[in-house]
């Protein structure tokens, strides 16, 4: 079951974890984005609501480094940070976890989890004790889903949102701290929505911060403990979880 | 994670304690599991009943199935290699998502170059070189062509394959045949016998297991997997798809150069005609032993039981006194029934 929201702490005058300021991006004549302003705190799960076209998808783009924005400043803690490419926001501590999971279905669990980051000795052969070890600890530490028994079954075995707890799992063990989950719940059953739902709670519990865009505000409003609603590339209120209500969420994004 | 405020219970963190717990919670994937997805789980059972049926018979009717005489399985093992060494590479690229056909001419070509070389007084490791350059090159044409102008390889590599088997016929003519007498030491070494188990068998199995290793036990064979099985995927993890590639593309033509030095070291002779249908035994092997056509999955102890398998039908063919086309109708049968099995084994178990 998800756990009870809004313990985000706010530290007066601290700055955010991530913030972006500013920003603005136009394809030819269409302004995807107009001087959007957007933070993520600390153990937040922040909502990114909004109809189809509002540009959310264009933050999210921008945010993970594949989408250059024409204007705009971005800082970690409060200091400017490069995220103009995929490597640099990922060494910003920006992950994007895509519907369509970016894992290798023929491959096992612990080969997905170290692809393209593979421990090895100096001759480039794999530390497979390590690998499994540290795969049962991922495991053990962020998934916990049962079904899953061990490192060496093929991702292609796994169920939507096993894969989904994996591929979090592992941004979060290569010190993401920053989630950008996109529609992760629209694959999903029921039972396993709830789950990947727990594990954004858990996470932002534990440090690591996530950016929920959703269509569903239900499930927005089990675990966001912030709501940022955009319309037509502006960013049209943030409003914490205590201040508002499913209703006025929804008349902001039909209103809009 | 330096910004984590929780204090304590920061799952990056965490220490050697977790990891007691979760030996509890997860382990290795059990002996029937891992069978159950092996690649080459049908054409192990398909080669050791057959090898099985073969002994059962040998003992019942000696005189009219001579399949324990020595020579015999002596002649087996000798021949296993031919193609499989082949196989053994071409089976690594097609893991990664590709196909090479031109292997069939580097096989041919490749080695008489070391032959010309070596007849021109160049000394023989350097002869070899060369022969191992040219293969090399071809391998890294055929993948910066594929890869570059993003067109399936199956058709680079058939271009390949006949632009290659001309070339030599084209240079030095058709039909022309190079002795080829290394010292008798290397010859012993490559084509000799260890008790009655022929060297070249045992170069196979010492080819299978660096395969292996590059496979399962290097980083190379975690991109080559991953690159086969899912490119994007690969590419969002930070794998270099493209320098992956032709990394097996290369490997595959130099395996294929390898394969054709046993060869004329065996014969001590190189000839420009080709072999026909090498390459496509060679594929047909890799699909007999459960790789995807599609890249991404295959073992390499399937290589080598589909090619242990292959030659053993033959052998049985040549034993029974059966015509000799029977072969190819098996190597026919074979590969549509494989592919099956192997979708009916991934879809359901």
């Amino acid at each position: 079951m998800v756990a009870e929201t809004g313990k985000a702490e706010a530290v007066p005058g601290a700055p955010p974890l991530f913030e972006a300021r500013n920003i603005s991006k136009s394809y030819g004549h269409v302004n995807a984005l107009m001087n959007v302003d957007f933070h993520v705190g600390r153990n937040e799960v922040v909502g990114l609501l909004g109809d189809n076209g509002a540009g959310k998808s264009t933050l999210i783009k921008i945010l993970s480094g594949v989408v250059i924005p024409d204007e705009g400043k971005f800082f970690r803690n409060g200091k400017p940070a490069d995220i103009s490419s995929r490597r640099r926001s990922e060494a910003a501590g920006i992950q994007t976890i895509y519907q369509d999971i970016a894992l290798v279905g023929s491959m096992s669990i612990m080969r997905n989890i170290f692809a393209g980051r593979e421990p090895t000795n100096a001759l480039g052969f794999l530390k497979m004790r390590q690998m499994r070890a540290t795969s049962m600890d991922i495991l053990d530490s962020y998934v916990r889903i049962a079904g899953i028994t061990s490192p060496d079954l093929p991702v292609e075995d796994l169920s939507g949102g096993q894969a989904q707890a994996v591929a979090i799992a592992r941004a979060v063990h290569f010190k993401r701290d920053i989630l950008l989950l996109d529609e992760p719940t629209s694959a999903l059953s029921v039972r396993e929505t709830e789950k990947v739902l727990g594990i954004m709670r858990e996470l932002a519990e534990s440090g690591v911060s996530c950016v929920f865009v959703t269509h569903n505000i239900y499930h927005a409003f089990r675990v966001c403990d912030r709501f940022v609603v955009m319309a037509h590339g502006q960013s049209v209120k943030s409003v914490a979880k205590a201040d508002t209500s499913l209703n006025e969420l929804t008349d902001l994004i039909m209103t809009h | 994670m330096s910004s984590t405020s929780t204090p304590s219970e920061s799952p990056v963190t965490a220490g050697s304690s977790v990891h007691e717990h979760a030996k509890r919670r997860y382990r290795e994937a059990s002996l029937w599991t891992r069978v159950r997805l092996h690649p080459a789980g049908p054409v192990a059972i398909m080669f050791f009943g057959l090898l099985a049926a073969c002994i059962i018979a040998g003992l019942v009717i000696p005189q009219n199935f001579a399949f324990l005489n020595p020579a015999n399985l002596t002649l087996l093992l000798k021949q296993i290699p031919n193609y499989g060494m082949v196989a053994l590479g071409v089976g690594l690229l097609m893991i990664t998502g590709e196909f090479d056909l031109s292997v069939g001419s580097v096989f041919v070509v490749a080695p008489f170059a070391m032959a010309t070389a070596y007849a021109a007084d160049i000394p023989l490791p350097i002869a070899i070189l060369i022969g191992f350059a040219i293969a090399a090159l071809i391998g890294l044409a055929n993948g910066v062509i594929t890869l570059r102008f993003g067109i399936p390889s199956f058709i680079t590599t058939l271009g390949m394959l006949f632009i290659v088997r001309t070339s030599a016929p084209f240079l030095v003519g058709y039909a022309r045949s190079l002795n080829f007498k290394p010292p008798a030491t290397f010859t012993a070494i490559l084509t000799g016998n260890l008790g009655p188990i022929p060297a070249q068998f045992i170069w196979f199995l010492v080819m299978a297991l660096v395969c292996y290793l590059i496979l399962n036990r290097h980083f190379l064979g975690n991109h080559f997997f991953a690159a086969g099985g899912n490119p994007g995927a690969a590419r969002f993890a930070g794998i270099n798809v493209f320098w992956t590639k032709i990394a097996a593309f290369v490997l595959s033509s130099v395996f294929a150069a390898a394969a054709g030095l046993f060869s004329i070291t065996r014969l001590q002779t190189a000839m420009t005609n080709p072999q026909l249908f090498i390459e496509l035994f060679a594929v047909a092997i890799c699909v007999i032993g459960g790789l995807s056509l599609f890249g991404g999955r295959g073992a390499v102890i399937g290589i080598v039981l589909g090619a242990a398998l292959l030659q053993l039908v033959q052998d049985v063919i040549i034993l029974a006194r059966l015509p000799g086309f029977y072969l190819d109708l098996f190597v026919g049968v074979m590969i549509v029934v494989g592919v099956v099995i192997n979708q009916i084994v991934r879809r359901k178990y």
